[in-house]
């Protein structure tokens, strides 16, 4: 059975067109150990599809149909408890704003332990502190126990986004959705987060949502990909196919205009001559 | 927040926390008895054995400010209690829910603040009767809107933000994000409101004591000292002075804490 099973989704939000489609029947699955990415520009629906993978998006905004199954379990059929239950322990997001993504009043390592406060709740303070601690270390921050006491405003972009991966990661979660996460950092941030990834998959086995419209990082860090084209998945395949080989006019563009070095290159050559 | 560069905070706390001891003391001792009547010291002016002179009835008004102060400082401690919770539960739900409880909740809120407190405060002590706890209940509901639109607005400005949906994402249950993810950002607004609100607590109370329909003698209270002291104020200055100069510590010192934090707030 597949981890994630996304079949025929469909969302419109109240007050658009009615046939105006977010999400324009979309259908894909995920098998455990998966890194998959969705890619498109922006508006074509990637972040809504993954909003409803998370519940996020709420009956009273939007129109739904569909079916979204995690490991078996019905998302839209799920109460909010049953949500409740899901996420944070099966199922973590991280945000593209680390900035604003945790609570200013609270230390980090508090924020870090919230997970396992609702979930694991079991657990000794000692324990939660420890389990937090090295969540932390594996996301790559240095000294941890510094990093545990700050608040989100002594920190840089790059450690809040390290911090919100450990946050998601302190459960060992099934599925981890990382929505543009390295879009507001830096080059040399987003190589450290790309390896993080990679690592959590190979060690862990975590399957991994890669939600981006940087076709270079898609590429190093994802075994699949699905490119979405105003709402709709234009195409779908193994990361190196649909690079070597796009069969869809919109990803042909997609990969045209990856800044490349070759072809950078080339155009001085021709404009030299 | 730096404390030694708030001339409000530093000023207010230090009356606060004064003007707290000499209020905590009066709940177990006083210099003299705030009942007991003495014909022949009556009216007598500020002395080494009386520090604010006599009333007419010659007690000792130190020890009658002591113990009214103390009834004040209770009762609107209580009406803020009181006013705080209701008005943090409504708006906390109303705040985060919206929809339409929230906006026939407001406008009870609204309709409740259109009419003076007072004369609201009237109504409700006229239907149950007078007593210190009718005047808590009577103050306290008339508090509740004003703890309500603050904690709302706050609420909902603070429902949308990614930290939130970040404590959604984890699981994070509806009450503990109403009160242990969002509460917390509410403080800097909260405080100042509740500083605020203690000071009308206080005057509300001596109001209507003034007026006859809150604390009955012999109990002492501020307003009813002042509504008494009136009758003297050729006579025997001492009394209004010494009073009225407790009503005006009182409400000082805690606007001025109140002023302090918020400006500590908006230098953070």
């Amino acid at each position: 059975m597949s981890l994630l099973e996304v079949k025929d989704l469909r969302v419109r939000f109240h007050g658009t067109a009615p046939d105006h489609y977010a999400v324009d029947g979309v259908s894909f699955s995920m098998e455990r150990g998966d890194i998959l990415g969705l890619v498109g520009e922006s508006g074509t629906g990637k972040t809504v599809t993954a909003m409803c993978i998370s519940g996020l998006l709420p009956r009273e905004k939007a129109y739904r149909s569909g079916s979204i199954l995690l490991d078996g379990t019905e998302i839209f059929d799920c109460t909010e408890e049953e949500l409740n239950r899901m996420l944070g322990r099966d199922m973590t997001v991280v945000f593209q704003e680390p900035m604003t993504s945790f609570n200013p009043v609270y230390r980090i390592g508090r924020q870090v332990e919230e997970c396992l406060y609702v979930h694991e709740k079991n657990l000794s303070r000692a324990q939660k502190k420890e389990r937090a601690l090295e969540a932390m270390r594996r996301a790559g921050l240095p000294d941890a126990e510094d990093v545990y006491r700050k608040y989100p405003h002594e920190l840089s972009g790059g450690m809040l986004q390290r911090a919100m991966i450990a946050a998601a990661i302190v459960t060992n979660p099934k599925l981890l959705i990382a929505d543009e996460i390295t879009t507001a950092l830096d080059v040399t941030i987003q190589a450290q987060i790309i390896d993080l990834l990679l690592d959590l998959n190979r060690e862990d086995g975590m399957t991994i949502l890669f939600i981006s419209h940087d076709l270079r990082v898609v590429r190093r860090l994802c075994s699949h990909v699905i490119v979405m084209q105003k709402g709709k998945i234009v195409e779908h395949g193994r990361t190196d196919d649909v690079f070597a080989h796009p069969a869809h006019s919109y990803t042909r563009h997609l990969i045209e205009a990856i800044p490349s070095r070759d072809r950078r290159l080339n155009e001085e050559a021709d404009n030299h001559e | 927040m730096k404390i030694r560069n708030n001339a409000y905070f530093i000023t207010g706390g230090i009356l606060s926390a004064l003007l707290t001891v000499i209020i905590v003391v009066g709940l177990f001792w006083t210099p003299y008895s705030t009942t007991a009547m003495n014909a022949k010291e009556k009216m007598q002016p500020p002395s080494a054995m009386h520090i604010l002179g006599t009333d007419n009835f010659g007690r000792d008004l130190f020890s009658r400010v002591m113990e009214g102060a103390g009834t004040s400082f209770l009762i609107a401690v209580m009406v803020v209690v009181i006013g705080c919770a209701a008005g943090i539960l409504i708006g906390s739900l109303c705040g985060y829910f919206g929809g339409l409880a929230d906006i026939i909740l407001m406008h009870i809120c609204d309709t409740i603040t259109a009419f003076p407190a007072i004369l609201l405060a009237l109504v409700i002590i006229s239907i149950t009767g007078g007593g210190a706890m009718n005047i808590v209940l009577a103050l306290g509901i008339l508090f509740i809107p004003s703890f309500a639109r603050v904690v709302r607005t706050e609420y909902a400005a603070c429902r949308d933000l990614n930290y939130i949906k970040s404590a959604r994402l984890m699981g994070v249950s509806t009450p503990r994000i109403l009160y242990a993810h969002i509460l917390p950002n509410t403080l800097p607004v909260l405080i100042p409101a509740v500083t605020i609100g203690f000071n009308n607590a206080v005057l509300a109370e001596a109001s209507m004591s003034f007026l006859g329909i809150g604390i009955q003698p012999p109990q002492a209270s501020l307003g009813s000292m002042l509504k008494d002291s009136q009758n003297y104020l050729n006579s025997a200055p001492w009394y209004a002075l010494g009073t009225g100069l407790a009503v005006v510590l009182l409400i000082l010192a805690f606007s001025l804490l109140s002023e302090g934090v918020q400006q500590g707030s908006r230098r953070k």
